[in-house]
């Protein structure tokens, strides 16, 4: 993992999205994620979180500043209308963690297939430094062996 | 090369997780869609405060400038009336699209297109009875009028400019929650809506109830039961008013008319689940100047309609060169529907005549298609209907319609084992351009030219409140009526015997409808009774003819001089019972031994006063329904069989005069019952469920007032409102029924000064703050005043000052 470049996928991950949203179909993220998992420099599980975290904080908040001001009642209202039909009361600040979960893991799922695919194309440019790091690593193990 | 599988295998796993949250799985809707912020629940969220704004909006010809009040009441402005017309479409859709839409689905019997199979009953009744060909017939009539034509078309486009604009952005929550898209709105959503209306309020009649009513206890019984003409009349037209007008003779008696003591079958009512409660109705009044402090009249209105969200009223001011009018319409339909101009001010109340018959069909024998009438074998014309259900199946059937109506009832719509067809003849089925009517009255200047908009209204029929600022008050009972012989559509008829010509068309002339222009009184008032004295030529059916609220209405107008607004704000508010006032005095003697009772402690105090808090008021309902049903078993429904309870008058009348009624003797006992013994055991049982229900002894907990989402969804509706009242009182508000909005109109110093509330908002949309801001208010007897504007500029320095 990069630090660094860890941190700016996820913001431009959450960034990207919310805007895409206002114009495209509510599963514009998916396809972002997944780009960005093609072409990002993370390794599978961060790749992942990636997509996960940067969803997540997307989708928590930006309906965060949704519900300011009318403190969950309407979301509790949904919940409510939503649980019902499983018997169950489902409170809006649940519904709010349910969604970005649900949402986080679409966006981490799609990410690490998009780094998964990649991980074997010899053109892409990050796949390959990544491999030098990997032989470089072998050689010394070699070398401690010899 | 497995990490790229891997890779693969999860990218189609993903897609597939997104696949299936993004589609609707039968009733359940797409939760992707739903739970996304940007496209689902989370942005109906409207954090705006209800505050006064200014908007404007580009009509057909135009700009229409729309200032919002501080209630989120729209005022328009516009330099002609296509674009006044295209902003009120605009600004009803963008507050109201699904409920409108909602309405046209149902009144079309299309609810299964939302919803799935389990609305097809209901919309196979509401294609049965006829809704849809109603305003079939309907458009054509609206369209050929060019007045009509100008306002519905741009009405239409101003209503299609927000679909479209909502299909981009922000649709209703609704729309999300059940999973499907608004379709284009078509002017016979409008014909549909005032269809739908029609049924509402004339759906109703006893033909059926009624027939087997006689058939099992025989004429004399049944004329105590269920009398013409109540025993202490007060009806709508003052009792000394002379008719002087020379009436349309009766129709005659036909040789085989019917013969109510004939051995007809018993007839069970499958739609009754479907037909509208007893016991809704409406108030309205006016006063003259001789009755009031400011010397001018003073008009008021609350029509009772089933509570529901969003509110089935939709308030706004509407203003173009030669229109100035403001008051409330039903979402869907253009104009104003309830209002008053700078000149009169109008109100309406349902009026309870009977315009809906039935008559059984004789088939041809051997030949499917044909029937009998007037003395030959007819065709049936045959309607192919299609539901599409969604989720499921479509289905189709064949409504078949005699030249009366619908066969509403056949085989294949029936419950009963010999399959009696029956056909239904109802004046709300006749193609009508009713509209024509409220735009003659939002231009009205006097009360000639009431009457002459008046002229072009057939259904339902309303009595129609008038007030001036030329200090005239009037009322008139208006719509088509046929001109009867004597209880004529009281009990089923044959179609055999029908004459096709009366029922097609021998009407009271518009000039001889019920009316009364500035009675010596000082004040006209209706609330749903009998709308004349035994004085009127013609013969008048009712079909829940009101006799309590009535005399409320007319005892405090009669006693009241000097008269204010606020004095019209307590009447409208008023939670005195009649038929307590009325009933207890005479059942308390018979349970004497029951003295030491709590419940009977607190009847024999009671000041017959139902405010939410009451608990005398729980108990003498519960006991009044226990009683009933016990002392009317005879009268229940069984599986052969449907029928309908007296009259609470009439049982008063009953205990009153005849305390001996064989109908007191309990069905399926040894002993024989008593009056004594029916009010004992029922108060045995009042004070037994009140034991078992002690948190229900509260009125406002026993009659749970609630107010409804017109989809169901409790989340969205409210319960145990704290509002008082009930059926038969000013105040009506029972459980699912009030006062749909309460309006005041004070015409002090030749000015016209509206005052107003209702039980809802101006918004549909659940997640505003305006969804259900007036609801609290409405619960408390409080009222906003309206502002009506003159003029824009008017408009635009009140929005200044409030800003």
């Amino acid at each position: 993992m990069k630090p660094v470049t860890f941190a700016i996928q996820i913001i431009l991950i959450a960034l990207i999205s919310w805007g895409l949203s206002y114009i495209l179909p509510w599963w514009i993220f998916t396809v972002i994620c997944f780009i960005s998992g093609l072409i990002a420099y993370q390794s599978g599980f961060f790749s992942f979180l990636t997509g996960f975290i940067g969803v997540g904080l997307y989708y928590f908040t930006y309906s965060s500043i949704l519900t300011r001001g009318d403190n969950f009642s309407f979301a509790n209202k949904i919940g409510e209308i939503l649980g019902s039909s499983m018997n169950a009361q489902i409170g809006g600040f649940t519904l709010l963690c349910v969604g970005a979960v649900l949402f986080g893991l679409l966006g981490g799922f799609f990410a690490w297939s998009g780094t998964l695919i990649a991980s074997k194309e010899p053109s892409n440019r990050l796949r390959s430094r990544r491999g030098r790091n990997k032989s470089k690593g072998l050689k010394l193990d070699l070398k401690r062996y010899q | 090369m497995t990490k790229r599988l891997f890779g693969i295998i999860l990218l189609i796993i993903s897609i597939a997780l997104t696949v299936l949250l993004g589609i609707n799985i039968g009733s359940t809707p797409s939760i992707g869609k739903l739970l996304s912020p940007s496209h689902g629940f989370w942005s109906n969220i409207d954090l705006h405060p209800i505050a006064s704004e200014q908007i404007e909006i580009d009509g057909p010809n135009g700009k229409a400038t729309i200032i919002y009040d501080e209630n989120h009441i729209p005022h328009i402005f516009a330099d002609n009336e296509e674009d006044l017309y295209y902003a009120q479409g605009y600004v009803m859709a963008k507050d109201r699209l699904w409920q409108m839409e909602f309405i046209s689905y149902a009144a079309s019997g299309r609810l299964t297109e939302i919803v799935g199979v389990k609305a097809l009953a209901l919309d196979r009744y509401h294609r049965r009875i006829g809704l849809k060909k109603a305003a079939e017939e309907s458009l054509p009539i609206l369209l050929a009028d060019p007045v009509i034509e100008k306002t519905v078309t741009s009405f239409t486009k101003g209503i299609n400019q927000f679909i479209s604009e909502a299909k981009r952005g922000k649709l209703p929550i609704e729309y999300k929650l059940l999973g499907y898209k608004p379709q284009e709105w078509k002017p016979i959503n409008s014909a549909l809506l005032l269809k739908y209306m029609a049924n509402d309020l004339t759906g109703t009649d006893n033909d059926i109830e009624y027939t087997n009513a006689m058939n099992l206890l025989g004429r004399d019984i049944f004329d105590i039961l269920y009398p013409d003409y109540p025993s202490q009349p007060d009806p709508i037209i003052p009792l000394e008013t002379a008719f002087n007008f020379e009436a349309l003779p009766a129709p005659s008696v036909p040789s085989k008319a019917v013969d109510s003591t004939a051995p007809l079958a018993f007839y069970k009512n499958p739609i009754q689940s479907f037909l509208p409660q007893r016991g809704l109705g409406s108030n309205n009044w006016a006063v003259s100047g001789t009755k009031t402090a400011s010397g001018k009249p003073i008009l008021c209105n609350d029509p009772h309609l089933g509570l529901t969200f969003p509110s089935i009223w939709y308030e706004m001011q509407l203003s173009a060169p030669g229109l100035n009018v403001y008051g409330v319409t039903l979402p869907g339909a253009p104009g104003i529907i309830i209002g008053y101009n700078e000149h009169i001010a109008w109100g309406v109340t349902n009026a309870g005549m009977d315009v809906r018959d039935w008559y059984t069909v004789e088939r041809k024998p051997g030949d499917d298609t044909k029937y009998k009438a007037q003395g030959e074998w007819k065709e049936f014309e045959e309607i192919q209907e299609t539901y599409i259900v969604k989720g499921g199946k479509n289905v189709t059937e064949t409504i078949k319609w005699t030249a009366v109506g619908p066969v509403v009832y056949d085989k294949d719509f029936s419950e009963r084992k010999d399959k009696q067809d029956l056909t239904m003849s109802w004046l709300a089925l006749k193609g009508t351009n009713d509209l024509m009517a409220f735009h003659k009255l939002n231009r009205a200047k006097n009360h000639q030219e009431y009457l002459e908009a008046l002229n072009a209204y057939w259904c339902p029929a309303q009595n129609f409140v008038y007030a001036d600022i030329h200090n005239n008050i009037a009322i008139k009972e208006h719509g088509k009526f046929w001109i009867r012989y004597p209880e004529q559509g009281k009990f089923l008829q044959k179609l055999t015997e029908a004459d096709l010509s009366q029922i097609e068309n021998y009407f009271i002339p518009n000039n001889q409808t019920p009316y009364v222009l500035n009675p010596a009184r000082g004040f006209v008032s209706s609330a749903n009774q009998i709308p004349v004295g035994k004085n009127y030529p013609y013969y008048v059916l009712g079909f829940d003819y009101e006799n309590f609220r009535n005399r409320r209405i007319n005892e405090f107008l009669a006693q009241s001089s000097d008269i204010t607004v606020d004095d019209m704000k307590k009447l409208q508010y008023d939670n005195v019972s009649i038929h307590a006032r009325e009933a207890l005095p005479l059942m308390l003697p018979y349970i004497a031994k029951r003295k030491s009772s709590d419940i009977y402690e607190k009847l024999a105090k009671w000041n017959f006063v139902t405010d939410y808090e009451s608990q005398a008021a729980s108990y003498f309902y519960k006991w009044w329904e226990y009683f009933e049903n016990i002392a009317w078993d005879e009268l229940k429904n069984t599986d052969n069989a449907s029928f309908i309870f007296p009259q609470e008058y009439t049982a008063i009348d009953i205990i009153k005069n005849h305390p001996a009624f064989p109908l007191f003797d309990i069905k399926g006992t040894q002993k024989t019952e008593t009056l004594q013994d029916v009010l004992l055991i029922s108060f045995d049982s009042t004070v037994a469920w009140f034991n078992q229900h002690p948190d229900q002894k509260e009125f406002r907990f026993y009659k749970n007032t609630s107010i409804k989402h017109m989809s169901q969804l409790e989340a969205f509706s409210e319960r145990y409102i704290k509002i008082g009242g009930y059926a038969h009182i000013v105040n009506a508000t029972s459980s699912r029924w009030g006062a749909s909005v309460r309006f005041i109109i004070d015409f002090k110093d030749g000015q016209v000064q509206g005052y107003g509330m209702y039980p809802g908002g101006q918004s549909g949309n659940p997640g505003s703050k305006a969804y259900n801001s007036f609801v609290e208010a409405w619960a408390e007897g409080k009222y906003y005043r309206h502002q009506f504007f003159k003029n824009l500029d008017e408009a635009k320095n009140s929005l200044n000052s409030t800003l």
